[in-house]
């Protein structure tokens, strides 16, 4: 390390870079390595207390401080904190067109010291971050630790002032975001220096700048996404709130979401360990998911996030928690966070089987368009600018898409535009987003198993009868937001954020044939059982949180801890117009019309404690009070016999509570293992149509186990290996109810099973990620009796029909420069992603076939421009995406049955695409 | 990979996920002809051909077919039975799950389809297939549900057995071509006939016994007489009330019995 003076003036001072270069192997789900202990405020990480002007003894300097250089100096040392180069990495191959350089600091003005705190005799610190635009200037400044609110902004006011070598990229200049400790050194006025009671040479040079265990400054190198267009420079991975909830919280990034081929949200989430994600009702409609053992259906039982925005919609006519991801630009997403289990307290409705979020964010900056075309006359168009003098907070993105779709009935078109601003003053940091976007498929709907058999009717066609092929679905939304955090000194921090959604869908499906009668009009029948269903709605929310800063009441114990609030408001008016006669589309029945009111208010307190360094608890516990509000149209129906004393219509309301706790104890024995146990509870809202008058609300209560280990394989943790064993209950599962084409009460169920996770990046071009999960569902009683059925033949500890008990998932992907065309390096990338789905039970000891489907990408990106391939099931494969058993009757001219049969929605079939890309 | 799936595939297959699907043999069965006494005449049915089916076994114990969904067992096809012929006629194989039996909906051979607007006699039944368009003003009974024979002889005197007659005939041989149409579109004809069973995937055999002899003791034979024709035959159509008394018998008066037997348990 250089230390160089800088001009005699009274104030010495240093400048450290925080910057960390971790390796590429650094899984960011991993917990950081256990940190030494630290000090607790801003005095404690005081460095030297006197050090002389113009000494660059390295006694006097920080280890991990680098001294600033006299204006116009260069300072060509590496990061002080940044790990030696080792052989063969990124980090002394220059030559290396995917390496990571990291910047470096020309010209910096020395801080002035704060007036009147002179006689003081302090030395502070303040630890700013700050972006290094590709032109080397200083962008969004941002305190992380404070020492006063004088000594903050004297720090702010140099360091822009302050001019840097950019970070490259091979050669290529890149936005970086990196940390900074300015410190501060008193005037020599012969004064006893507050608070200097140690020798400098005992400092704890390591404390200076030290990453919390909950806030690393790590910054994650980024590769090439699968287009080529990912994150080249640094990612700032620090975080507000701790993760680390039980051994199933992952983060799956950038690395891995663009090992093998995406073009949807759908098919990043397939990343994700033990996530199988089924598109079968058209890219305009949402799909199932199934996560740990939960047939989470469209999202009754996982929690989607946009960042802070929930996804979920609370009392969907389609289904409870239906959510729709179609709109995300998947090449605009920087990372999935999955928590599965319940073990957040900031986890909220829907988190039964566990949260997903989307975190979205342009890495690589610059204007990109790519164009995709293949099968079935796809077309795909995608544009994102990203400012290069901004932060990857700050992007927009758009994509549009048009498709005949595999099979008949599958055509239709999308488009949708997202956009995110960051901005920050001091140690505020700001964020606006908004997303727009509107669909529109048609849709195959379900076929009996039996006519695919018997021939009547092909694996990718449609019935063909008019209220078959009048299946389709509509979608349209707009999300906008503001939220805003706020970083003080020792780990303290507030953020909040607010929404608006605007929301519609529209569905039509038919999936019993021809059994239903009009309940309005006895007369009106056998016109065929389309089903409209439409849900339209505006969404207000908001979330807001604290966390305090660091407290230590003993040696061996610190901690923070969070207080946290969420409010959500729905006004909803779902429709159920069953039974439209295509194609004039008349309307012969009615069964939904209602105006709903439901409002979630959350609060949790969360606590972030260690004890000593072998030990952290993270946990708290979260309370949602719920209110509803329901006015239907349609309820207490008076049929055309019976003469009317009454008007139609049924008007209540309901309220309820739910709390559990959410906790994680993490022990950490070594740095390279921790075992995590982890219980929670959580809870899903029930629909509000099904509430009567007065009803306490009727919660779906999870109770949710976990045990697990992490390791950290390797000297750069190459390897990343995650086993965790799990439980859940359930208190009122449901299942699909074909006839009206939602959810009904099945009873209590629950799951015992286990997730393997393992995740490396053995060389610096290859990354690849193994997940294994395995489950027992099993019903926990009898489902309730009802009319219907008043013995129910369910018993208990029959399988749970539709959970596939093993899901597998490898992806491996491959970035490597080639050869050099005229100078410039030509980049090659190899991925391949594959799930396994073994036998799913069905109703009735009949299991569905087991599937695994193969997807493959390849590009060549050379200066601006790149070319690729991607293959969707690559072999062909045909298998169904999804299983239901339920009566129908497809057959107008004979006798319907009325025993349940299996049907199925096709899966994709092998769908290439050649894809052509501009980047500026 | 394939050991791999193998396993993997042996594991899922570890559980019940509730039922499973069965076939039940099940027949039909008659009453052998045996002569009764009803308001003076002696009668003797000599033919009683039957339509029988569709015929679906619920779990609910409400009469509302609607509440039927899913049904547990059924058979959808039309078959025709011999009503006088006491042996055992197989007529097929029920197939549906396990699961507990409450009731039975089912029709005469004729079913009235939410998707056609006419009645239908389903292939297999006596003069099947065929539309029935019985609401016609000049509707023909295709005698798709029973085709029935049989005699009368007056053995107390025309005063007992035509009390409002001018004339009475010593004895009639008389025909009734019914049609047990469903009253509703959409629904089976009868609807909620107790049957209870549970069926388990042990083998179980219906027989269902029918007893025309039952359904012609609600007759009015004197008022019959009046119907004889030159021939001395005597033919229901839907317009005499005791063509009606006939449909209105078949539809419960009696209903048939249902023995579930062998392993299965009869209850």
């Amino acid at each position: 390390m250089r230390s160089i003076a800088t001009r005699r003036t009274p104030w010495l001072w240093w400048v450290g870079f925080g910057l960390i270069l971790t390796a590429p192997v650094r899984a960011q789900d991993e917990p950081p390595a256990p940190q030494a202990p630290r000090s607790d405020d801003a005095e404690a990480v005081d460095s030297p207390a006197n050090p002389p002007a113009n000494d660059d003894s390295p006694a006097n300097a920080p280890e991990d401080v680098v001294d600033a250089p006299t204006d116009g100096e260069v300072i060509d040392a590496p990061p002080a904190d940044a790990p030696p180069a080792a052989e063969g990495s990124p980090a002394d191959d220059s030559s290396d067109p995917e390496t990571l350089h990291p910047p470096h600091l020309l010209t910096s003005p020395p801080p002035e010291y704060p007036e009147g705190r002179e006689e003081e005799g302090v030395h502070p610190t303040v630890l700013v971050r700050l972006t290094v635009t590709p032109e080397g200037e200083v962008r969004d400044v941002v305190v992380e630790h404070s020492a006063g609110a004088d000594f903050d902004e004297k720090a702010m006011e140099a360091v822009r002032g302050w001019t840097f070598e950019p970070a490259r990229r091979g050669e290529t200049p890149v936005s970086s975001r990196i940390a900074v400790a300015v410190h501060f050194q008193p005037p020599d006025l012969g004064l006893p220096h507050v608070g200097d009671t140690h020798d400098p040479q005992d400092a704890p040079h390591a404390e200076i700048i030290p990453p919390s265990a909950n806030q690393p400054l790590q910054v994650a190198p980024a590769t090439a996404d699968e287009n080529g267009f990912g994150a080249t420079a640094e990612v700032d991975a620090e975080k507000l709130r701790a993760e680390g909830r039980g051994a199933g919280d992952f983060t799956v990034d950038k690395r891995i979401l663009n090992a093998g081929p995406a073009n949807t949200a759908n098919d990043l989430l397939q990343r994700a360990p033990g996530l199988y994600v089924a598109n079968v009702e058209g890219d305009a409609a949402g799909a199932f998911f199934y996560l740990r053992g939960f047939n989470a259906e469209h999202g009754q039982d996982i929690e989607l996030k946009l960042g802070e925005v929930p996804l979920n919609q609370p009392s969907n006519i389609h289904g409870q928690g239906y959510s729709y991801l179609g709109f995300i630009v998947p090449e605009a997403v920087r990372n999935l966070r999955v928590i599965e289990g319940v073990y957040d307290p900031a986890q909220g409705d829907f988190a039964v089987a566990g949260t997903v979020e989307f975190d979205m964010g342009v890495e690589q900056r610059g204007v990109y368009a790519k164009s995709e075309i293949g099968s079935f006359r796809t077309f795909r168009q995608v544009g994102i600018f990203a400012p290069k003098d901004k932060d990857p907070d700050t992007f927009g993105a758009f994509q549009v898409r048009r498709s005949d779709g595999f099979g008949e009935n599958r055509d239709g078109l999308d488009a949708s535009g997202m956009f995110q601003v960051g901005f920050g003053k001091e140690a505020w940091r700001f964020r606006v987003h908004g997303a727009f976007w509107g669909a529109r498929y048609n849709s195959a709907g379900v076929l009996r198993l039996d006519d695919i058999e018997s021939g009547d009717v092909g694996f990718y066609d449609v019935y063909p009868f008019a209220t078959a092929r009048a299946q389709n679905a509509f979608n349209a939304g707009a999300i906008v937001g503001v939220g805003g955090e706020h970083r003080g000194k020792n780990d303290e921090n507030t953020s909040f954020d607010i929404y608006l959604q605007f929301l519609d869908f529209r569905i039509q499906q038919n999936f019993t044939g021809f059994l239903q009668t009009s309940q309005v009009a006895p007369n009106f029948f056998g016109r065929g059982d389309l089903i409209e269903q439409r849900d339209r709605r505006i969404v207000v929310g908001g979330k807001a949180r604290h966390r305090t800063a660091r407290f230590k009441p003993a040696e061996w114990a610190q901690g923070t801890i969070e207080m946290g609030l969420s409010g959500r408001f729905d006004f909803i008016n779902p429709q159920q117009q069953n039974l439209i006669a295509a194609t004039e589309n008349q309307t012969w029945d009615e069964r939904v019309d209602a105006n709903i009111f439901q409002g979630d208010v959350g609060i949790y307190v969360d606590l972030d404690w260690d004890f000593t360094q072998y030990l952290n608890f993270k946990g708290g516990v979260r309370a949602d009070a719920l209110f509803f509000e329901v006015e239907d149209r349609l309820l207490n129906f008076i049929p055309l016999f019976r003469p009317a004393n009454f008007i139609e219509g049924f008007r209540r309301s309901a309220a309820g509570i739910v709390a559990g706790p959410r906790l994680a104890l993490t022990g950490k024995p070594f740095e390279w293992f921790d075992i995590i146990a982890a219980y929670g509870e959580g809870f899903r809202s029930p629909q509000a149509n099904t509430l009567v008058d007065g009803e306490v609300a009727p919660f779906a209560k999870v109770r949710s186990a976990d045990l697990g280990v992490k390791f950290r394989i390797g000297p750069e943790e190459q390897l990343n290996i995650t086993l965790t064993g799990y439980r859940t209950w359930l208190n009122k599962d449901v299942f699909f109810e074909a006839t009206e084409g939602r959810l009904e009460n099945i009873g209590p169920t629950s799951r015992t099973g286990f997730v393997f996770y393992a995740v490396t990046n053995p060389l610096p071009w290859l990354v690849g990620a193994l997940s294994v999960t395995y489950v027992r569902a099993v019903l926990d009683g009898p489902p309730p009796r009802t009319v219907e059925n008043p013995t129910p033949q369910f018993d208990k500890g029959d399988l749970l029909p539709f959970i596939p008990p093993w899901i597998v998932r490898f992806d491996i992907g491959a970035t490597e420069e080639l050869v050099d065309l005229g100078n410039y390096p030509l980049i090659g990338h190899l991925g391949f992603g594959f799930t396994y789905l073994s036998a799913r039970p069905l109703p009735f000891q009949e299991f569905a076939d087991p599937f695994s489907v193969l997807d493959a990408s390849a590009r060549l990106s050379w200066r601006f421009l790149e070319i690729g391939f991607q293959a969707y099931n690559l072999i062909n494969k045909q298998y169904a995406g999804n299983e239901f058993a339920f009566v129908s009757d497809w057959d107008p001219d004979a006798v319907p049955s009325r025993i349940p049969a299996r049907h199925i929605s096709a899966g994709r079939p092998r769908t290439l695409f050649f894809t052509i890309g501009i980047r500026l | 990979m394939k050991w791999l799936a193998i396993a993997f595939a042996l594991c899922a297959g570890c559980g019940q996920t509730g039922g499973e699907f069965v076939d039940v043999p099940f027949s039909g069965q008659g009453t052998a002809p045996e002569p009764f006494v009803s308001d003076g005449w002696e009668v003797l049915l000599s033919q009683a051909t039957l339509g029988f089916g569709p015929i679906f076994f619920c779990t609910t114990e409400s009469p509302d077919p609607r509440r039927c969904d899913p049904a547990i067992l059924e058979f959808r096809d039309g078959v025709t039975l011999d009503g006088l012929d006491p042996n055992e006629q197989f007529i097929g194989e029920l197939f549906g799950t396990t699961g507990t039996i409450n009731t039975a909906f089912y029709d005469f051979g004729i079913v009235w389809l939410l998707t056609i607007p006419l009645a239908q006699a389903l292939a297999g039944v006596p003069g099947g297939p065929a539309s029935v368009p019985f609401e016609a003003p000049n509707y023909v009974p295709g005698g798709h549900s029973g085709r029935f024979f049989g005699s009368a002889t007056c053995i107390e005197g025309p005063e007992v057995c035509c009390p409002e007659a001018d004339t009475c005939p010593t004895s009639y041989e008389f025909e009734a071509f019914v049609d047990v149409v469903p009253g509703t579109r959409g629904r089976p004809t009868i609807n909620g006939v107790e049957a209870p069973v549970t069926i388990t995937p042990e083998p179980v055999s219906l027989l269902i016994t029918f007893d025309p002899n039952a359904w012609f003791q609600t007759v009015n034979y004197g008022r019959v007489a009046a119907l004889v024709d030159e021939s001395g035959l005597a033919a229901l159509g839907p317009a005499d009330p005791d063509y009606n008394n006939i449909v209105i018998a078949m539809s419960g008066n009696p209903f048939p019995t249902f023995t579930w037997s062998t392993t299965g348990t009869t209850e």
